[in-house]
Parts: structure tokens; sequence; C-alpha cells
């Protein structure tokens, strides 16, 4: 194929490479099988590679949605016991889980648990990710490592470190305990997603705030607040998601009355399971839908107040 | 309205008098500024680690003298051994498969997708669903006579049912569907942030596709494959709600073992001990993935 | 012996034709650029050769072989992309080396090829560093080295120069003449810089639209435009619309600000340039001059006033605003900014053009 030595500096060099590059590497018979069956195989790859990749995107999209569709189908199955696929269909289990005191009392908590635990964690988090993004501080790295640390600690050992810890300290475990340690779990997420944001910021728009007399309190309000909002909207969307689902630490802290929906599906499974829990798991599937057409509500109307 | 304006005249007079108060004593302001949170974080997240530690050199619940049985019985007993052995196989399992499955699809979904935005909301959004909730589907499925034994048998695949639910197959499915959506979110980050000329520079300088892979985008993209790994080994190693619920009492995992010192046991200073291991393991399993990860990045030079 | 011969080469994406019916031979150790504005298809065309688009129909012939259907991994191609695409992770050598490896040579041979190349990249000492450790003219000389150490039958060129600031870029044009004459591989060089494929090319192709309009040396093409198109892309023109009163052979008697000037016509065009059609007369700023208001004795005077005038060294540019618009005008003429002028040409020089304005 290329025999072009002839402009080089140096043409007895190019013309050695040439009888040197073609058999080096493997040597042999079996080098050659080797690199013809390699040939081969990349292309197919070059050709096919695509409907390979695409074919994986596709079973796996199936195989994480195909449980979420046989519980809803499963919530209106007939028997009481755990069938596939259902006899007759009916409604009586979203009767029965509208008419379940236990049920209710639960999402009722779980509801009143995230509403007071979400901002609170927020809040938090904004404190933490401004002071570190904008102060230089003794301190500054442990207090990141820190209110990032629940994230690596598992779920498990900070759960019992808390019953622990109640229970040392008197406190009655119950309802409190279990909006603090939902604030704990949410702490990371906030910092990190608020702290992304103040991070990329650019500082000079608080400094010309600041050089036009505005004091810290105005500037955070008219100039950063402004800026960071989408993040702290983000941020509270997803630590509201992590309360409505938190399990573990929720399981460790609370009390026999207290219970939130996902404490009450795990008493429920260690009994017997009614398609109650189906219908229980419609109502979670329809929490996480409305957070993402929340989320793409509040995105979209931001985009268009920016546009205007 | 005209009552209100004095009052936030008032107001803002107060807000500027304190900020230039708190400007000329930057301690003062960070106090105003962190008291809270700190407080918080230590209260209800440090002092607890530390109570835990303390409780896990206890003979019994205290008061009690001070002991390393606890931690003694955990690494000499056969049993806890075992355990923390099938944890550390399972977790191991679980990540090379989801790192695999997840790559494959974020990669598929960076440079063959058109519509890759939507597909990765259909990948996250089960993500947001319960945890138990999803577990309790794969129950429904895996179970003796369940979903997929009426589907395997009435595609005649299998004639008997093949009863996965209390298997350690079971157990693997289970951390798999919970994790593939979340280890593809930092694989194709690091996917998105690569620049593709690189591929087609590789494909031009003659490599095929597989080689262009192995020696141009994995190398590249090695620090979303790090936090990716880290993402899916640390929550699976202490899980015990997805063994509990599909592994039964055959397969048991180091995070069920602490939750039944607390729960049924009640020898909550074993419990801790188990707690602390575990926190070591997964701290150290960590500072390794990341010295590992840079250093793969760092080495990819010297030949290959 | 043509190194590339493309055939009627056509590119759809959707509804967009990128490139359109395009043929051109490139010889062997020639230096050619693909010059037109952004948008004109020739990226599309470079892809095409190196094989990262397949086009809708035509052939692309390389070195005697059709390559249409072939991977980019089989062609005997290599590209400079125009953000250099260096790897991050490897060294400079082993940049270099990346397509020796794939082609099987062996370790000794290929670390004395690297060894030559970066010295004829003048980068001797630089293989152990990372791309970000180079500057922006070092990362070039990388991305060639990396290309031509292959020995391909042709290098493409994706404006790579296009992030340098000018003296680099100016110095780098030279560089990239040597290292071609030196290593005679052929070069192809995609740019929207008429500037720079003037001052590098042995031949350009001009594209519009994924069309070619003209395909020849600089010179044949800035002194022979064929079209309006070409006569304005390739140097400065100032345009006139003018009415054909008569045509002989090549030369045009056309109607124009009230006077009648002589201008030439191409062969091709003169089927279409007839009596009482309105055509557009093309005139280069170095064919007009300035002179001050005092009668000239021209047919064609245009009165203006010297709007700017910026000093190129070896002349004068003048920007003159007129009646008929704002003319550019190479002169040496001692008028200032404000002054009022009349603007007179050599018409013979101008070219006609069908189509009016």
């Amino acid at each position: 194929m290329s025999d072009r030595d002839g402009g080089h500096t140096d043409g007895g060099v190019a013309k050695q490479r040439e009888t040197g590059s073609r058999s080096g590497g493997f040597g042999g018979l079996a080098g050659r099988l080797f690199r013809t069956v390699g040939t081969q195989v990349e292309l197919f790859v070059h050709n096919y590679g695509r409907y390979l990749g695409k074919t994986i995107v596709g079973a796996i999209i199936l195989f994480l949605w195909a449980p979420i569709f046989v519980l809803s189908f499963m919530s209106f199955s007939q028997r009481e016991v755990l069938s596939f696929p259902p006899e007759s269909l009916t409604v009586d289990w979203y009767i029965s889980f509208i008419n379940n005191p236990q049920a209710l009392e639960a999402l009722t908590t779980t509801i009143q648990v995230a509403v007071i635990a979400t901002p609170l964690g927020i809040f938090l988090s904004l404190l933490i990710a401004y002071s570190v993004s904008r102060y230089d501080f003794r301190g500054r790295f442990l207090l990141q490592a820190v209110a990032t640390l629940p994230l690596i600690i598992p779920l498990i050992v900070v759960g019992v470190a808390m019953t622990m810890f109640f229970g040392f300290v008197g406190i009655q475990s119950g309802f409190w305990p279990v909006v603090f340690a939902h604030t704990v779990q949410i702490v990371p997420f906030g910092t990190l997603i608020i702290l992304a944001t103040l991070i990329s910021f650019d500082t000079t728009l608080e400094e010309a705030s600041m050089d036009l007399g505005a004091n810290e309190f105005e500037t955070f309000r008219q100039v950063t607040l402004p800026a960071i909002l989408p993040s702290i909207i983000a941020a509270t969307l997803l630590g509201f998601v992590i309360s409505f689902n938190e399990f573990i630490y929720t399981y460790f802290v609370k009390d026999a009355r207290t219970n939130t929906l996902p404490t009450y599906i795990w008493d429920r499974l260690q009994h017997t399971a009614t398609p109650e829990v189906n219908v229980i798991s419609v109502v979670f599937l329809l929490v996480a839908i409305m957070m993402v057409v929340v989320a793409v509500a509040i995105t979209t109307v931001e985009r268009v107040a920016i546009r205007q | 309205m005209s009552g209100a304006q004095p009052t936030v005249g008032r107001v803002t007079e107060l807000v500027r008098a304190t900020s230039n108060y708190l400007r000329d004593r930057p301690r003062l302001r960070l106090f105003v500024l962190l008291a809270l949170p700190v407080t918080f974080l230590v209260a209800i997240f440090v002092i607890p680690l530390l109570i835990m530690g303390w409780y896990s050199f206890l003979s019994d619940m205290p008061p009690a003298s001070l002991t390393l049985d606890n931690y003694a019985q955990a690494l000499s007993t056969d049993l806890y051994l075992g355990i923390i052995w099938r944890t550390t196989v399972i977790t191991i399992q679980t990540t090379v498969i989801v790192t695999i499955l997840g790559y494959s699809m974020a990669y598929s979904l960076v440079r063959f997708s058109k519509k890759a935005t939507l597909l990765l909301v259909l990948v996250i959004l089960p993500f947001w669903t319960n945890y138990i909730i999803r577990m309790y589907a794969w129950m429904n499925i895996l179970q003796s006579g369940g979903v997929l034994d009426t589907l395997l048998m009435w595609t005649t695949i299998t004639s008997e049912p093949l009863g996965l639910l209390y298997t350690q197959t079971a157990v693997l499915i289970g951390f798999i569907y919970i994790w593939l959506p979340l280890a593809t979110l930092p694989f194709y980050a690091s996917l998105t942030n690569m620049d593709p000329n690189l591929i087609d520079a590789a494909k031009d300088l003659g490599a095929g596709p597989i080689k262009t892979f192995l020696t141009v985008t994995l190398p590249t993209t090695m620090n979303g494959i790090v936090v990716g790994i880290i993402l899916v080994a640390i929550p699976t190693f202490g899980s015990f709600i997805t063994p509990a619920l599909l592994g039964g009492t055959d397969n048991v995992m180091i995070g069920m073992t602490i939750e039944d010192q607390f729960v049924s046991t009640f020898n909550w200073p074993f419990g801790a001990a188990l707690a602390v291991i575990v926190s070591l393991f997964v701290v150290t399993a960590m500072l390794i993935a990341l010295l590992l990860g840079t250093d793969l990045f760092k080495q990819q030079g010297v030949d290959q | 012996m043509s190194i590339v011969t493309v055939e009627n080469l056509v590119k759809e994406f959707g509804e967009l034709v990128a490139v359109d019916d395009a043929s051109f031979e490139i010889e062997d150790g020639e230096f050619v650029s693909v010059l037109g504005p952004s948008g004109s298809g020739k990226s599309t065309i470079l892809r095409m050769i190196a094989g990262f688009e397949e086009p809708t129909g035509g052939t692309i012939v390389l070195n005697g072989e059709s390559v249409v259907g072939v991977p980019p991994f089989h062609r005997d191609v290599n590209m400079v992309f125009q953000n250099l695409a260096l790897f991050p992770h490897l060294t400079v050598a082993d940049n270099i080396a990346y397509g020796l490896k794939q082609s099987g040579v062996p370790k000794a041979e290929r670390t004395e090829r690297i060894e030559e190349m970066l010295s004829v990249v003048d980068l001797r000492g630089y293989g152990d560093r990372k791309p970000e450790q180079l500057s922006g003219g070092e990362q070039q000389r990388v991305a060639l080295a990396r290309a031509i150490v292959n020995e391909p039958e042709i290098v493409l060129f994706d404006e790579p120069l296009a992030s340098l600031d000018r003296k680099l870029r100016q110095h780098m044009q030279v560089e990239l003449q040597r290292i071609q004459a030196e290593t005679g591989i052929t070069f192809m060089y995609v740019t929207h810089d008429q500037e720079v494929a003037v001052a590098v090319s042995d031949r350009m192709i001009l594209l519009n639209d994924g069309r070619i309009e003209q395909i020849g040396t600089p010179e044949e093409l800035y002194d022979d435009p064929v079209s309006k198109f070409v006569a304005d892309f390739i140097g400065d023109v100032n345009t006139f619309s003018g009415t054909v009163r008569n045509v002989v052979d090549d030369t045009a008697t056309i109607e124009l600000l009230g006077a009648t000037v002589e201008t030439t016509i191409r062969a091709s065009q003169a089927p279409m340039i007839t009596e009482g059609e309105t055509v557009a007369v093309c005139i280069r700023p170095s064919q007009l001059s300035v002179a001050n208001g005092v009668e000239s004795g021209e047919t064609v005077e245009i009165a203006g006033t010297v709007e700017n005038r910026i000093y190129q060294g070896d002349g004068v540019t003048f920007m003159i605003q007129t009646d008929e618009g704002r003319l550019t005008v190479e002169d040496e003429a001692p008028y200032d900014i404000g002054d009022e002028v009349t603007v007179t040409g050599s018409w013979t020089e101008a070219y006609a053009f069908p189509g009016g304005d």
C-alpha cells in the first residue's frame, strides 16, 4: 500500500521500515490468524455495534420498567395471594387502602416528615455551601467532609448509631428523631448540589453588587439567590424524594406507633403481603412521576422567564 | 400600606447595621452562618458515630467495662467471617455487572441515541420509586410460580418452576436492579464530557472500534467509572433490605447481621463493632478505588 | 498520478444537501486547499474522504481503489482535527506512536520513527510530556506528527490553525509547507480563510453551498474568477450593475454609471452575456484609483468622500463613500479622511458576470 518514502531525508531507514512493519508483532501463522479474526470482529462491531448498543438500551429499559408494570397491574388483582396474571380485575384494593386508617396515617406521617425535613435540610445545606464557597476558614475542608460523609458511610451504620445515640441521651424515639434523621440524609445531597453552582457562579457579579453599595444580605438576595435558585429547587425536589422514600434511618429511630409509608410496607411484608401493598407501590410511583413533572415544569417556566 | 412602610425601613436599616457590624468581625459572621448547621451535624451525626465507636468496646450494655471481645468475636468466628466474605463477593459481583451494563448503556445513549435525554429520564425514573417496593416487585417476579416462572413455562423455555426467590441469584438481580440507574449517571456524564473527536482520531489512526474503546474511551472516562463503582459498591456492602427480602436465611449479608443485633438479639456492643468494621471496610475500599482510579488514569501512557 | 479521485460526490443529511455533485482530483504530492464559507460542505467532503461519513452518491477513489464502504480504520488516510484531538492520557511520544502500534510496527522501529518525526516537527525532547503541558503551537506540531508518521497517502487538515493567533498561524503555514516538501506527502487543507488557502496551496477548490465553484491555482482563482462569488471570496471586489451594449469575442461593452466601458468576459459565460442583459461588473480595489475633484478625462468618474484610510505598509486602502455605495480602493494617493475625491478605474481589468448586482 504505502511505499512513499521518496521524500524522506533518510530514504534508507524508510525502506527498511517497510519490511519490518508488516511482519512485526505476532510471528507466524497463529499470529496472522489472530489478526484476521481480530479484524473481522472489529469490522463486525463497526457495522453492527450501533444496533447492539441500542438493543442493550432497550433490554435494560425493559428490565427496569417490567417490575413496575407488574406491580401496577397486580394492584388490580382479585385474589389476596400474589398471583400473575390476575384472574379478574378490581379496584377493591384501592378502596381498602383508602379505608385503612393505619396506611393513611403512615402516608400522612411520611408527608409531614418530608415537609419539615426537606426545607430544614436544604436551609442547613445552603448555609454550609455558602460559607464553604465564600469564606476561607480553618476547618473548611473538615466541614465539607462531615457534610458529605452521610453519603459515604453505609446507611445501616448511621442508622444504628442514631438508635444508640437517642437511647443514650434519653430522647424518646418517634416523630422528631425521624425528622432529624431525614435531615441528616438530605444535607449531603443539598450541600453538593448547591455548592456546585455557588462555585461555578461568577463572583465578580457579587463584587459588582457590593461595589454599587449593596450590603451582604441585599447582595445575596438580589444577585446570588436568583442565580442559585434552580439548584436550590433541584435540591429541594431531590430532598423531598429522599425523605419520602427513606427507610433505613427511619426503621432504626422510629417508635412502634410512628410509621412512614416505607416502614409500614416493611411491616406488611414481614407478615402476609396483600395486593394493598401493590396499591401503595402505585402511590410511590405516582409521587416519583409527579416529582419529575414538577422538575420539568419548573425548569421550563424558568427557561421561559429567562427568555423574557 | 403607610403603616408598613416605616417597619420595612426599620428592617432594612437593621439589616444594613448588622451587615456593617459583621463585616469587620469575620469570626462572628462565620459563627452566625455556621452555628446552626454545625451544631446539628455534630449532634445528630458525629456524636452518634462516636457513641457507636464507644459502644463497640463495651462488654455489655452500659454501664459496662471496656473490652476488645466484640472485634475478636467478629473477626475470628467462622460464621461472621463467612458472612463478611459472602458480602464482599456479592458486592464485587454486583459492582462488576452493574458497571458493564451501565457503561454499555451510557455509551450507547451518548454515541448512538438521538433521544438520549428522554431515555436517560426513563432509566432514572424507576430509581425514584421506593426501594422496598422495587424489591417487593422482584419477590413477585422471582418466587416459585411467580411472574418469571409463569412466563418461562408459558413460552416452554422451562418445564419446572425455577423458584429463584431466596437464592443468591435473586439477591444479585435485586442489587443490579437497584443500582443500575444510579451508576449510569456518572458514566453518562463522563462520556458526554469526552471529546468525540478522540474516537474519530483513534479510528483515523487505524484502531478498530474495540481497540479505540480500550485504548482511548475507557482511559479518558476512568474518573466517571470510579465514581460509578463507588456509588454501587458502598451501599451494596452495607445493604440489608435486599438480602433480607430476596435472599432469605441462606444468603445473610453483614447488614442483616447488624440489624439483627439491634432488632432481635439486642447485643448492641457487638452490633456496633460490626458497624465499625463495615465502615472501615468501606472507607478503605473507597480510598483504594480513588488511588487506583487516578493511578490508572495517569499510567495509561506507559505502554498498552 | 492522482492520489484522490472524487466523482459526482453527493451527501444529504435528510432534506439538507451538504455536498452536491462534487468532482475533483488531487495529484500525488500536491498541497490542495478546500475553501469555502462555513456550511459550504468542505468539512463534509473531508470527513467522507477520511471515512467518518459515507456518501449518499458518487465515488471516492484512493490510490486507484474505491473506498466507499471502507471503515476509517482501514483507510490509508490521516487527519489533523480542528481541535487537534490529541489523546490527553497519552504522552507526546505515545500519541505519535498510536497509529504505528495499530499497524503492528515493532517497538524498536517505532521508537526510531518517533524520534525522527519529533525532529521533523521541531519538538525533539518533548516525547515524555503530556499534551496539556504544551503550548497551542506545539500541540499543532504533535497532531501533525501523529498524522504524517504513518506515511499515509494523504493527510487531511480540518482548519487546525484557526485557533492560533495571526503571527503563530503564519509561522505554522510556513512550517506546513516545509514539512510537506520534506516528506512529499499529499496535503488536503480545509479552511474558510482565503488568506491561509492562498498562502499555502498549490491548488484550491472553492466551494459554495455544497457545489464546487472553481478549481485552480491561487493565481487562477484571483485573476480569472469564474463567478461573482469567486471574485468576491478570493480578494476584495467592488461590484457595479451595468447593461450590456455589445459583445465582441471576449470583450463586452457595458453601459455603466451613465457611460460605457469595455471589460473582459470569460468564454464560458459569453452565451449568457448578450446585448441588453444586466450584468455585475466586479473590479479589484487595486484597479481603482483616487484623484482629486478635478476632471480626469476618464469616461467613468465616481464622486465621493474619503471615509477611512488604512495604512498597509506598501500602500493605502481607502474607504470611499459614494452614491454607488462604499468603495474600497488601493492607491498611494495623499488624501485624508473627509477629502472630496473622484474614483476612476481601469475597467478593462474588471470582470463582468451575468445576473446583475
